[in-house]
């Protein structure tokens, strides 16, 4: 469908919030076929949803449509469907490029959501730059020539195969320092709003490894800008249990050797963000773009990180470079100490809960503050990745000598990488303050991240599982965290408590130090390294059960049935849960 | 009378039953997996309907997942938790240890029982001089959890008497897979098999027991060892339970057949069965891309030294991925304090919870059609494991571990003799 011409039809209508696991969910992401995805399109919301999905050919949706996962078959699943354009309040971020990149019209109009009614006619006109619905026009801003040339190829792969053979893109504006300037705006070389070239120095792909290289194949490619700027990580599915996700993971493991990719890491190494950090390939400064949302946690280290879908990931490992609007800036200022029990996680949980999920959709979030200074390297991880949560683009914290130390420690001397801060008067859209030692335990609710309550009032609710993992909370520190409580203790009587850590060297040093014992003597089950069950490998629901988990999400069916509950909480308070079978302060076990 | 005799005789409550006899008998226990678990609690509450008559007789063991895949297989989980809890039957949850591990571990099979269950090798319960065979899941539901009995048709006794000193690097294991080879798959058909001989007495018992694991793969009933010192000092150390040994007269034994097992090399079962089994020199050198320790074969406390003895100041090739599944809990808290985790893991190997692990690919250890994997499973089925294309070869930790070393089939001799 080409984007120059009118795309319209009966519409669908969906309200805020609809996230990436509702819209596909993920058990279905080994296929990339998008006509074999819309047969599960929607399918949490059930069959009578999705018979109306079919017969319309527009969606209409409230605020933050897309949020969750960078999965880019949300997008196509819905191009799968017939649909041609989704009409929305606003769209998280990730999806928005998702749907450009496949050739999905994403239009941003909340005069023409208001307005349209479920199963009304609405066609948009992109060279007219409006909305029609019953008749009225509603304007949305033009998009970028950049975006309507990928658009009106039909998507970036075939927008590639026909544009001429791209030359090296020009490397980013070095230097571009300013007292007025933001970290993204330096990092980037432009200024909030302007869509810009940027070449990634590093470019992440985990499971989705294969995609991208099927999607080289379809392109008619075969050379690559750069294989050293290339990072692939078999961590969703590992090791694989079909022998197709096998001949998937073969395929990856042989075109790195075949390409020179060194920074390959096959299914024993652990979650890719982690794995990278821990290898020193994420330093101060870098653009680092990845198949992954959480790809924002690399701002720990003060680097720019985030989330693309795999195609945009292909064409940058031709191209080196892709588009990106510079983003504007939300400062987190964060002082005070927290009190005992209280960790990153329930800070994180406290500012998604307040400024809900959409509220940092695009910017780039900056973490400052005498609290922030005092965090270890993995306390940032934690912040910077649920950043994403709120809808960021990326995330940051300023480096410093804890950043420096870290990168030492793991052969990066400070010669080795370019530390960028914001400048003094940079101009942020939005500023929040945080009094750290106010904050108590918190927890993620079913079946959204943002619906954020204290802890203490859900304490008692039943669960069947704890699940101690993700790249959000399943880090040495985590798990030492963990441990402290499950001490001399042993797992509730019918509650299964899953570890699933998040890197081989965090494996190598829990082992050293006895908290591995530890946790296998109080009960759990310790897993080999990996996403593990946030990616629905192992740790599956059956209707009607609940679990507590220190990932860092809990849409409806993410971690199986659609009639299970996932609770989001620290490590400590996982651990206190699991102890007892209900949800469980952390405190009271202290 | 021979051993199976007198402990079915006694099962059944008779003064002594004879070879081809039809006896129904007492079980003693019955192991269930996840698996088939599942499927005899849905026949015993839908088409039997009546009451658990000894549910302390019943355990059922989480092996085949250690973390459900799918939602199906939740649901699955679910039910059989369920199950256990109406009927209060014992019940070990993912992560304890492969079914037969955790049921020894836990002192729940005894010298002179009846053992059943529906996992095809059972038989390797005669370790402990019990008597134990594989039923199917009617017999469970329909016999075993309503009356606590089970029919059987008294099988023929065939002796394997093993003699001699194995040489370095040759293992029970592979003294196993030679036997297989030896009898052949089919070749004793519904007997049981009494392994004896100087070899099997001087064996530690959980070595032993990779004997009458063999059982079901020569299409035998039942495999045992007669309970000695050995015996009953293993038993001792995991369960005050009572008990009564029995010992065979040595007479009404169907046919005698003797081996000396020196001199024997390590043995390597190659695709695609489990007869199909060849000395090491013969399949050494195929690449390999995955190994792995854990399944009925392996995974034992002892599999893991080995493992290390090899690992010792050696590193797993890069192109090889190998999975270490403890066969208990018991055994992987006993490898932990030995510093075996870490020794292992710093070599490059990955530990997985206690499970059945690769068998069957459930939550791991599917294949790409051009992969090959080597391990101490117990069976090398094409698709079994992933793509029906993907090789599976059968070895000793040792092997196993020597090969996970070199990127192919390799003689562990080569390293460590």
């Amino acid at each position: 469908m080409s984007a120059s011409e009118t795309t319209g039809g009966r519409c669908i209508r969906f309200g805020d919030g609809v996230n990436t696991d509702v819209i596909i969910p993920g058990r279905y992401l080994v296929s990339i076929d998008p006509k074999e995805l819309a047969e599960h399109a929607f399918e949490p919301l059930g069959p009578e949803v999705q018979e109306r999905l079919r017969a319309a050919r527009v969606i209409v949706a409230g605020r933050n449509f897309g949020c969750g996962s960078a999965r880019e078959q949300a997008a196509s699943c819905l191009v799968g469907a017939g649909i041609g354009a989704v009409v929305a309040a606003s769209f998280s971020r990730v999806f928005f490029r998702n749907a450009i990149n496949t050739g999905l019209l994403a239009v941003e109009c909340p005069a023409a959501v208001a307005a349209a009614g479920d199963g009304d006619d609405v066609r948009v006109d992109v060279a007219g730059g409006f909305v029609e619905v019953g008749g009225a026009r509603y304007p949305f801003p033009p998009y970028p020539d950049s975006l309507r040339r990928i658009l009106e190829a039909g998507g970036l792969i075939p927008y590639l195969r026909s544009a001429p053979a791209a030359g090296r893109s020009p490397a980013r504006e070095e230097g571009a320092t300013g007292r007025g300037r933001t970290f993204a705006e330096q990092v980037l070389g432009g200024l909030a709003g302007e869509v810009l070239d940027v070449s990634p120095d590093l470019v992440m792909s985990h499971s989705a490894s294969w995609r991208c290289i099927r999607a080289l194949e379809r392109l008619g490619r075969d050379d690559l800008y750069d294989p050293d700027r290339i990072a692939m990580v078999m961590d969703h599915i590992s090791p694989a249990r079909t022998s197709k996700t096998a001949a998937d993971q073969r395929l990856c493991r042989e075109f790195a050797a075949r390409k020179g990719i060194r920074r390959f890491h096959d299914v024993e190494a652990g979650i890719a963000h982690t794995v990278l950090m821990e290898n020193g390939d994420i330093r101060p400064g870098m653009v680092v773009i990845g198949t992954d949302s959480h790809s924002t946690i690399y701002g720990a280290l003060g680097a720019f990180g985030t989330g693309v879908g795999f195609s945009e990931v292909t064409a940058t490992w031709v191209t080196g470079s892709l588009w990106m609007r510079v983003p504007a800036s939300l400062r987190v200022e964060i002082e005070g100490t927290f009190a005992p029990g209280v960790t990153a996680k329930d800070l994180m949980l406290r500012l998604i809960g307040d400024l809900t999920a959409d509220g940092a959709t695009y910017l780039s979030v900056e973490f400052h503050g005498g609290h922030v200074r005092g965090l270890s390297v993995s306390e940032r991880m934690t912040l910077c990745n649920l950043a994403m949560e709120l809808g960021a683009k990326n995330a940051y914290v300023p480096p410093d000598a804890t950043t420096r130390e870290y990168l030492a420690e793991r052969g990066v001397p400070p010669g080795e990488y370019r530390e960028v801060h914001p400048g003094p008067d940079a101009a942020y859209e939005r500023v929040v303050e945080v009094d750290a030692a106010a904050l108590e335990p918190m927890v993620s609710c079913p079946h959204t991240v943002d619906t954020v309550r204290p802890l203490r009032e859900v304490a008692g609710s039943r669960v069947d599982q704890v699940f101690i993992g993700s790249c959000a909370n399943a880090k040495y520190d985590d798990l030492v965290e963990a441990a402290a409580v499950l001490r001399g203790r042993h797992v509730a009587p019918g509650v299964r408590l899953i570890v699933t850590p998040a890197s081989r060297q965090v494996v190598q040093r829990i082992v050293r130090e006895g908290v591995y014992s530890a946790l296998l003597d109080a009960g759990a089950l310790i897993t080999n390294p990996g996403c593990g069950a946030c990616a629905g490998d192992g740790g599956v629901l059956a209707d009607g059960e609940v679990c507590f988990s220190t990932a860092n999400r809990n849409f409806q069916g993410r971690m199986g049935s659609y009639d299970a509950e996932i609770y989001l909480g620290s490590p400590a308070a996982a651990a206190a849960t699991a102890v007892t079978g209900f949800v469980t302060d952390p405190r009271e076990l202290a | 009378m021979n051993f199976v005799q007198k402990v079915l005789a006694r099962a059944s409550g008779r003064a002594s039953v004879e070879p081809g006899e039809v006896v129904v008998a007492e079980v003693d226990r019955i192991l269930l997996h996840d698996l088939s678990g599942y499927l005899t609690a849905r026949v015993f509450e839908e088409e039997v309907g009546r009451p658990m008559r000894y549910p302390d007789r019943v355990v059922m063991v989480f092996d085949h997942h250690f973390s459900p895949p799918t939602e199906e297989r939740a649901r699955v989980l679910q039910e059989n938790r369920r199950f256990a809890r109406r009927h209060g039957i014992r019940l070990f949850d993912c992560g304890s240890g492969n079914i037969h591990h955790v049921a020894v571990g836990h002192g729940l099979v005894l010298p002179g029982a009846v053992v059943v269950g529906s996992d095809s090798h059972t038989p390797v319960h005669g370790t402990l001089g019990a008597f134990a065979t594989g039923l199917g899941n009617y017999s469970h539901a329909a016999l075993g959890m309503p009356f606590g009995k089970a029919w059987f048709r008294v099988p023929e006794t065939v002796r394997i008497e093993l003699r001699g000193e194995t040489g370095p690097c040759v293992t029970a294991r592979d003294v196993a897979q030679w036997l297989t080879g030896e009898i052949g798959e089919g070749g004793a058909i519904y007997a049981a098999l009494e392994l004896a001989g100087p070899y099997v007495e001087g064996l530690e018992v959980m070595d032993r027991w990779l004997l009458p694991l063999i059982a079901v793969d020569v299409g035998a009933k039942s495999a045992h060892v007669e309970p000695d010192a050995r015996t009953d000092a293993f038993v001792r150390a995991v369960t005050d339970a009572p008990f009564e040994a029995v010992r065979g007269d040595g007479d009404n034994v169907a046919a005698v057949r003797r081996w000396d097992v020196s001199g024997l090399p390590p043995m390597v079962t190659c695709p695609p069965t489990v007869g199909n089994v060849r000395p090491v020199e013969e399949a050494a050198g195929a690449p390999v891309q995955w190994a792995e320790l854990g399944g009925h074969g392996g995974g034992r406390i002892e599999d893991i030294r080995l493992a290390a003895s090899v690992l010792r100041d050696r590193r797993v090739h890069p192109d090889v991925r190998f999975n270490i599944v403890p066969s208990s809990r018991a055994a992987f808290a006993q490898a932990a304090r030995e510093g075996l985790v870490e020794a292992l893991h710093e070599a490059g190997a990955t530990w997985f919870p206690p499970s059945a692990g690769s068998n069957q690919a459930i939550n791991m250890g599917a294949l790409a059609a051009d992969e090959t994997m080597i391990s101490t499973h117990a069976r090398n089925f094409p698709g079994r494991n992933g793509s029906p294309e993907a090789r599976m070869y059968l070895a000793s930790a040792l092997t196993v571990t020597a090969s996970a070393v070199a990127g192919r089939v390799a003689d562990p001799r080569e390293l460590l003799a």
